[in-house]
């Protein structure tokens, strides 16, 4: 009884938030773009100086990828498939927000959660050139910035939330749906901070300029991230339910 | 209904909502996300800055770039369907071979019980 009471609550709660956040927003409706960093916008030494942090990454994820594909647990290249899949879908649906632009989801919550944070790495750059070379969406040379920010940052830190989550006891559901939920902010916080560093604010230096750039990215992602973890938690759920994954799998 | 199938849908419900709502919200935005505001931001802090590169291919028009992005969103929606469909089917159909085995199983009891008598 208990339990069932906790479950329900959870879409309570966010929807109390979320209900809150928009009186915020829409005291302040603001024309803002929110997306990966487009080519060229970054100078050639950011661009190189980010795909070196990013490669170590890429190869943990390969080695880790690589692992999985060749262990013994049940589903595994499939459920490895479905998380590619649920990013590609994720990354192209562009949705309004609540500042009155638009930006998309990242989807790497659900990987994330099954296969720790490395495999998204390689996951997370299938899509990213997908977008950079077909939709001129991100770009090549500032891929290695986007990887670090989506693919990096965004997973580990889930997986942080997800991991700290369950040692407090909290229920399943719950700690994957605030792993996807500060996976997608997180990476935009990112972002903010990498456009921040590279183009300071004439007057008011980096940290202007990181309130700024947090103003444009971050905020506009708060209810797209929150809708991230309801879709991610359905996604889990119908996943449990036809037995393709075995729930003490995922530790 | 199942409890996981309500609450299924109930998140999806606010999903929905969270998508539809910005549109009461912030009347007034133009809801973009081009390119074009994004350079504009980083001019005004630096208007020194010179884009270096440009896509090697850009969509020659917005319906061709909703027409990708629509088919990056149908291909993995496709193949998220396929594995939970057929994972779907294959539960079903275990489900049923337990329930023939069983049907079979008593059966069988009963008539060797009816032979032993």
């Amino acid at each position: 009884m208990k339990k069932v009471f906790k479950k329900h609550m959870v879409p309570k709660v966010s929807a109390i938030i979320g209900l809150c956040s928009l009186l915020f927003f829409a005291l302040y409706p603001r024309d803002a773009y929110a997306m990966h960093i487009m080519e060229g916008m970054l100078p050639p030494k950011w661009c190189i100086f980010w795909f070196a942090v990013s490669a170590p990454f890429f190869i943990y994820g390969l080695y880790r990828m690589k692992k999985i594909v060749t262990s013994t647990t049940q589903n595994a290249k499939i459920m490895l498939a479905l998380c590619g899949a649920f990013v590609f879908v994720l990354s192209s649906l562009k949705l309004p927000s609540v500042t009155g632009s638009c930006s998309h989801p990242t989807g790497v919550g659900l990987g994330t959660v099954m296969f720790g944070p490395g495999v998204m790495a390689v996951l997370g750059v299938i899509v990213l050139l997908f977008q950079a070379l077909l939709l001129a969406h991100g770009g090549l040379t500032t891929l290695g910035a986007n990887c670090f920010s989506m693919t990096i940052v965004g997973p580990f830190v889930g997986f942080a939330v997800y991991k700290i989550c369950r040692a407090f006891k909290v229920n399943r559901s719950v700690s994957l749906f605030l792993c996807a939920v500060l996976a997608d902010w997180s990476t935009y916080v990112t972002t903010s901070f990498q456009l921040a560093v590279v183009f300071p604010d004439p007057t008011n230096g980096v940290g202007g300029a990181v309130i700024k750039f947090l103003g444009i990215y971050a905020v506009t992602q708060i209810p797209l991230a929150i809708a991230e973890g309801f879709l991610t938690v359905i996604i889990y759920n119908l996943v449990i339910s036809n037995n393709l994954w075995k729930e003490t799998a995922l530790g | 209904m199942k409890k996981k199938t309500k609450q299924n849908i109930i998140m999806l419900l606010i999903v929905l909502i969270l998508v539809l709502v910005p549109f009461v919200v912030a009347k007034g935005g133009s809801f973009a996300g081009s390119d074009d505001e994004g350079t504009a931001q980083i001019k005004k802090n630096d208007p020194h800055y010179k884009v270096w590169i440009h896509p090697l291919w850009t969509p020659p028009s917005a319906e061709i770039e909703s027409l990708l992005f629509t088919v990056q969103g149908s291909f993995g929606t496709g193949v998220i369907a396929y594995i939970l469909g057929s994972a779907h089917g294959r539960k079903k159909e275990r489900a049923r071979q337990i329930h023939t085995q069983n049907e079979a199983g008593k059966a069988r009891t009963e008539t060797s019980a009816a032979n032993g008598r």
